[in-house]
């Protein structure tokens, strides 16, 4: 057998048995499908293939998900696995120090041989760009499954204090798979009773909203805060996959690549990136009003004034595709006028819809007053891309001359996941220096 | 289960469906059927229809246009299907059907962003999940585009969109398509196009429950 049973948790079933390797809130959307086909033996192949398909599961991963996978009645026995191999990628020093792959993804790899029915991996092989997680996990094992209704079991707790749906509301937004950015957030909560989950790796990604920061020590104690609360807002991540299967009253920020987990059922709704939409929708869910007609948004559909957007960019060149946040701006000294057409309050995103010419001498003035300032300190970088490639994952920041090296993979994957992946700004963790 | 609930349907085949879906969500507890109009079953229990049409006696009719007190859009927004919501502009899928059948009418669609791709009918929704934005000439085609959270834009020789359809941008004629396509911010109509699906569908559902209730 390639698996090698690391530990196991339950009595040994000889019912249908299947093997998942990450991540984890992929491992929570196959549940519907391990359901549906009877699964009462789930392992969990640790694997991390950084230099393949980017997936990971450690072992402490895994034993993070254990108690909500035990707390499953159809799910008799988990066992952690893995295939003891790593693979090296290019030579020397640096192929033994980071290898692509430690365990191996087992996508294509025959289920007898690993000694189960299913082998859940299958999912990567479905058009994941235009399919839902959870149908994905279905279609790869040639079933489907409605993903509406809820699909975690939450065990009764005696010593539960917050009934559900009444406790506050829960944040949880990560550096990758997402649209809007963390001031957005901030905005929008600002005055509401708001409790803040994830690791304590990734509590920069929510610095600035107000609320007290929570790290699970494991994903039913996290799913049990989940379903306490009057409203999970967050990013495509394993909180708001727990929130999916919970169906709680969800409001999801989604990526522009790839949109396949978004809500399916009741409760659950897209945040709007419109600032006064979003506050609407969230009262609306908040008072229970989310299903009556909120009118029409018309923005996207009449012709639109055109609006000025200027980004520097050092070398002489203004791009046609540009975001600008305003309360930045405002907040340090509001040198830029709010131009023609711009009507809305801040925080406000804009487009410039047109190539502009460098030589207009108002494009170049208000380039320069545009150009940041050396007291905003709004963890913004350029990217200037340096390995090539159309995803432009590492480069280095030439942002107030900081030059520091950017890698999407390791500080933030939002250049890469994000709608701000054509925009050439990227944001990683805080970034205090500033030589300018 | 109790016995099947026959419905004799009048609607398009995807509507039926989008009214089966619903009934299935709203009362699981009966094992709803389809029949097509032209059979003649000894029992109904409703009879389906867009506008008034002669029914058994003593068998409700459940009207979904207007004068039926239906003020929601066409039933076959509610069709099971697997949705694939969009952000981006990137693939137009071009259905040649209605005012774009005829291959002059298409060869004036000059111009559309991203990659397009024409297919000369409906397609199959695993198709039409792979574009961003539909280009059509029956409202139908589009309809279905909306059901897969998709925007459409229909050419309908008259260019007026219908307020209960807002994610369905009407032009008159080929060469205007390029005009909403240009004002289209996906990013910000993604989200909307969700949330309003998921309104409509919550009061299609109500509205059905009402009409299920007693029968």
């Amino acid at each position: 057998m390639l698996l090698r049973t690391v530990a196991a948790f339950g009595p040994e079933t000889s019912g249908p048995s299947a093997v998942h390797s990450g991540n984890m809130g992929d491992i929570i959307y196959a549940l519907p499908t391990c359901k549906a086909l009877g699964v009462e033996r789930l392992v969990l192949n640790l694997c991390a293939d950084p230099g393949l398909s980017g997936r990971a599961l450690s072992e402490s991963a895994a034993r993070f998900l254990l108690p909500l996978l035990e707390a499953q009645p159809w799910l008799k026995r988990i066992e952690l696995a893995r295939v003891p191999i790593r693979v090296a990628n290019g030579f020397g020093v640096k192929a033994q120090a980071k290898p692509a792959a430690e365990g191996l993804p087992l996508d294509l790899v025959d289920p007898e041989e690993l000694g189960v029915d299913h082998v859940l991996d299958r999912f990567r092989l479905q058009p994941l760009d235009h399919c839902h997680l959870i149908q994905a996990h279905a279609a790869a094992q040639g079933i489907t499954v409605d993903g509406a209704p809820p699909f975690l079991h939450m065990p009764r707790e005696t010593d539960t204090v917050t009934a559900a749906g009444q406790g506050p509301i829960v944040l949880s937004l990560t550096p990758r798979y997402r649209f809007l950015d963390t001031a957005f957030f901030a905005d929008l909560l600002h005055g509401l009773p708001v409790v803040k989950v994830g690791s304590a790796a990734e509590a920069w990604t929510v610095a600035g909203v107000p609320g007290d920061f929570i790290t699970a020590t494991n994903a039913l104690e996290l799913a049990r805060l989940i379903a306490s609360a009057r409203l999970f807002i967050g990013n495509p991540s394993l909180p708001y996959a727990l929130a999916e299967g919970l169906k709680v009253p969800r409001l999801v920020d989604v990526p522009d690549f790839p949109l396949n987990a978004f809500p399916l059922g009741r409760n659950g709704w897209l945040m709007p990136s419109d600032p006064e939409r979003a506050a609407d929708l969230l009262h609306a869910v908040l008072d229970g009003r989310s299903e009556e007609d909120n009118g029409m948004p018309p923005a996207f559909i009449r012709p639109r004034p055109r609006r000025l957007g200027l980004r520097w960019r050092g070398d002489g060149e203004v791009f046609d595709e540009i975001r600008v946040l305003w309360t930045d701006m405002e907040q340090n000294g509001a040198h830029l006028p709010r131009p023609a057409g711009c009507t809305r309050a801040a925080p406000f995103r804009f487009r410039l819809a047109r190539r502009l010419g460098w030589s207009d001498p108002e494009i170049r003035r208000r380039a320069a007053d545009h150009r940041p300032q050396p007291h905003e300190q709004d963890r913004r970088c350029v990217l200037v891309p340096r390995s090539g490639g159309s995803r432009r994952r590492r480069g280095i920041c030439d942002r107030h001359g900081c030059r520091q090296p950017i890698d999407a993979a390791g500080d933030d994957a939002r250049g890469a996941s994000s709608g701000l992946r054509r925009s050439a700004y990227l944001v990683h963790a805080p970034h205090t220096r500033n030589s300018a | 289960m109790s016995a099947p609930h026959l419905l004799l349907c009048h609607l398009s085949p995807r509507a039926g469906h989008g009214v089966l879906s619903l009934l299935r969500t709203v009362r699981p507890d009966r094992d709803w059927t389809l029949l097509p109009a032209s059979t003649a079953p000894g029992e109904v229990a409703a009879v389906l229809a867009r506008g008034k049409v002669a029914t058994p006696d003593g068998v409700p009719l459940w009207r979904f246009d207007a004068g039926g007190g239906w003020s929601l859009p066409d039933p076959a927004l509610f069709v099971p299907i697997a949705e694939a919501p969009t952000r981006r502009l990137e693939t137009v899928l071009v259905v040649s059907d209605g005012a774009l059948a005829h291959p002059e009418a298409a060869s004036r669609l000059n111009g559309l962003p991203g990659r397009v791709r024409h297919v000369p009918a409906i397609p199959t929704p695993d198709l039409m999940a792979e574009a961003d934005v539909v280009v059509c000439g029956q409202l139908e085609t589009a309809i279905v585009a909306n059901a897969l959270l998709k925007p459409a834009v229909l050419v309908d020789g008259a260019g007026i969109s219908d307020p209960a359809l807002p994610f369905i941008l009407a032009v008159a004629e080929p060469e205007d398509v390029m005009e909403p396509l240009n004002t289209l911010d996906m990013a910000a109509l993604a989200p909307e196009l969700f949330n309003w699906k998921r309104r409509m569908r919550h009061a299609a559902e109500a509205r059905v429950a009402a009409l299920a209730g007693d029968s």
